[in-house]
């Protein structure tokens, strides 16, 4: 019972740092809009032309002729009930517009992390075991080169390579348009045009793990209860994987958080290479025309959802690190 | 002598060696750019356009008919001056901040690393593109943003740094003799806490520079530069029939970032000593 309670404040005191972070950002984003030289009105209307009688609408809807910290608590007021303003490109909410591609989007960023999770994570295991042994060097080597590489260049070689020339994957786009498919022909449909694209928004994260679980996996084989094991006679495996990666993992899970949100930004290349309908080619549509409301939309978005994510995180700690539970 | 000591663990590393090499090669022709430029980057119809690298242009030229390997050869400055001005701002952005915050701790510690946090979790790329669409794409705008959308992580950094020398004696000894905090900040503690700070800023620069290829490739750039991503940006249109206005700038890039980055590592071997052990 007394664990109980303890998790449960922990879960508490999390949720609570979370929150002034998100008016922390909502503030932020209210004065970079406001620091901009002139009315803050042509932020919220974007590059147009707006007819007067609509200026004066959103003038008064946002409350721009009141005082500057009453024009914050309506700025609150608004994002706090979900109204992220309204794109004068598309005439729509942003929030309706952000939640209709947001489902794309999520599903190339979880494509992505999961790939760089596992094979970053294999690689790093594989180098720490036998450290500056040739797979250590070779495994070296392709994570610099991963780290190195501007993947939205990559993607533009992928497609040169395998959609122009071999004519293997499609070149861009979300699924290929009039066809008729079964169920299962569209996912492998889909799957098809994610293979390049989740591919480049990975290599990065796949790099930064890579060296990541190496150099906290070499640290944890340094000690004691290492050699202990090893002593034992345990099998190399459950050393390495039971004992080891066990304890070198807590890194790999804190950064999920920040990747969360590299790869939200990585999006936005990656989706403009390839004609990928979601928030980053959102964004970049809304950055060609000018349309504010989208980008500072999309800002607190991303924030907000790498907050939560690592909420997640914290929380998760205590089922995979037995020393919070303590503190 | 310290200096040969230094270069004996440097070049233990034989990649960071070859990254040394190819930096300085960079940055040589950043320097004579134009002396060993055939052509202006921006005249165009030097020769036929969309050709392919031929003799008379080693890398061909654009769809205006503009010579790549001139365009090449000039956006080195470009992305040079970005990656070393953003990555210097945000590690003097970061060691002041960081160590104010791991040195006197308490409420300005926790303030202070609440900011870090706020940039934390906007991700980088998408805080500068918001700057440069909200404020202009000016390269000036452009070194500006870059370097403060990338100081928290150094910030954590140099607070971890000064957290564990705080307590050692001589940070001790030098506050009984009565130095000023200042003093005793910038004087005795930073020297010490510089290996990792290096080894950071080195990385920094390969990320500004990669930052700033992206924010061009999308049309956010300074439109009056010649840059690598510009270039980038301008040439996925002809994807489908101009590979080398493609392959080429990016290679530039990959092997810009890519020597810095293997300097990163090569600086850490030498400089970090918990490491010298294996």
């Amino acid at each position: 019972m007394g664990e109980y309670r303890s998790v449960l404040n922990y879960i508490i005191k999390r949720v609570l740092m979370a929150i002034p972070l998100m008016f922390a950002i909502i503030i932020m984003s209210f004065l970079l809009i406001h620091l901009v030289p002139g009315d803050p009105i042509h932020v919220f209307l974007g590059g147009f032309a707006a007819s007067p009688e609509y200026t004066a609408m959103m003038r008064e809807r946002m409350g721009l002729d009141k005082p500057v910290f009453v024009q914050l608590l309506v700025y609150i007021q608004n994002i706090l009930r979900g109204d992220l303003g309204t794109s004068y490109l598309y005439f729509m909410p942003v929030s309706t517009l952000i939640l209709s591609r947001i489902g794309n989007t999520l599903i190339l960023v979880a494509l992505s992390m999961i790939w760089s999770t596992f094979v970053g994570v294999l690689l790093g295991v594989l180098s720490a075991r036998k450290p500056f042994s040739l797979t250590d060097n070779v495994i070296s080597l392709v994570s610099v080169l991963g780290y190195s590489v501007p993947y939205f260049w990559l993607g533009m070689m992928l497609i040169m390579f395998f959609s122009v020339r071999l004519d293997i994957l499609p070149l861009g786009g979300l699924m290929t348009l009039g066809v008729e498919f079964d169920s299962w022909g569209y996912i492998v449909d889909r799957l098809r045009h994610l293979v390049l694209p989740s591919f480049a928004l990975g290599i990065f994260q796949f790099a930064v793990l890579t060296r990541l679980t190496r150099a906290s996996l070499q640290e944890v084989l340094r000690q004691d209860f290492i050699m202990m094991a090893w002593s034992k006679g345990l099998r190399e495996r459950t050393v390495l994987l039971k004992h080891g990666l066990r304890n070198a993992i807590l890194p790999v899970v804190t950064i999920l958080g920040l990747r969360l949100g590299t790869a939200f930004g990585g999006a936005i290349l990656t989706e403009t290479v390839f004609s990928y309908p979601g928030v980053g080619r959102l964004m970049y549509d809304a950055l060609v025309q000018r349309d504010f409301p989208i980008i500072m939309g999309i800002l607190i978005m991303i924030s907000f959802t790498v907050i939560m994510a690592n909420l997640v995180v914290d929380i998760l700690y205590i089922f995979i690190d037995p020393r919070v539970k303590h503190k | 002598m310290k200096i040969r000591a230094f270069w004996n663990r440097y070049s233990k590393n034989k990649m960071a060696v070859l990254g040394l090499i190819l930096l300085t090669i960079i940055f040589a022709m950043a320097l004579l750019a134009p002396l060993i430029a055939p052509y202006s980057p921006w005249r165009i119809r030097v020769g036929p356009t969309l050709t392919p690298p031929c003799p008379g242009y080693p890398m061909g030229t654009d769809d205006l008919g503009r010579d790549i390997l001139s365009q090449l050869i000039w956006g080195t400055r470009i992305s040079l001056v970005v990656g070393f001005f953003s990555a210097g701002i945000s590690t003097l952005i970061g060691i002041f901040i960081g160590s104010m915050s791991g040195y006197y701790s308490g409420k300005l510690d926790k303030i202070l690393m609440g900011l870090a946090e706020l940039f934390l979790v906007i991700p980088n790329f998408v805080l500068a593109l918001t700057l440069v669409a909200l404020y202009g794409s000016s390269f000036y705008i452009i070194i500006l943003v870059i370097g403060m959308a990338g100081w928290p992580s150094t910030a954590r950094l140099v607070r971890g740094e000064f957290l564990s020398h705080r307590e050692r004696a001589y940070v001790e000894g030098a506050q009984s003799v009565g130095l000023k905090d200042r003093e005793i900040i910038f004087g005795e503690i930073l020297p010490n806490t510089m290996p990792p700070i290096i080894v950071n800023a080195s990385i920094g620069v390969a990320r500004a520079i990669l930052i700033e290829a992206g924010l061009s490739f999308l049309g956010a750039g300074d439109p009056n530069v010649v840059s690598w991503g510009y270039m980038l940006y301008n040439a996925f249109r002809f994807i489908h029939q101009s590979w080398w206005m493609i392959t080429l700038p990016g290679l530039a890039l990959f092997a810009t970032a890519l020597s810095l980055n293997l300097i990163g590592d090569g600086l850490n071997d030498a400089l970090n000593p918990r490491l010298k052990h294996i």
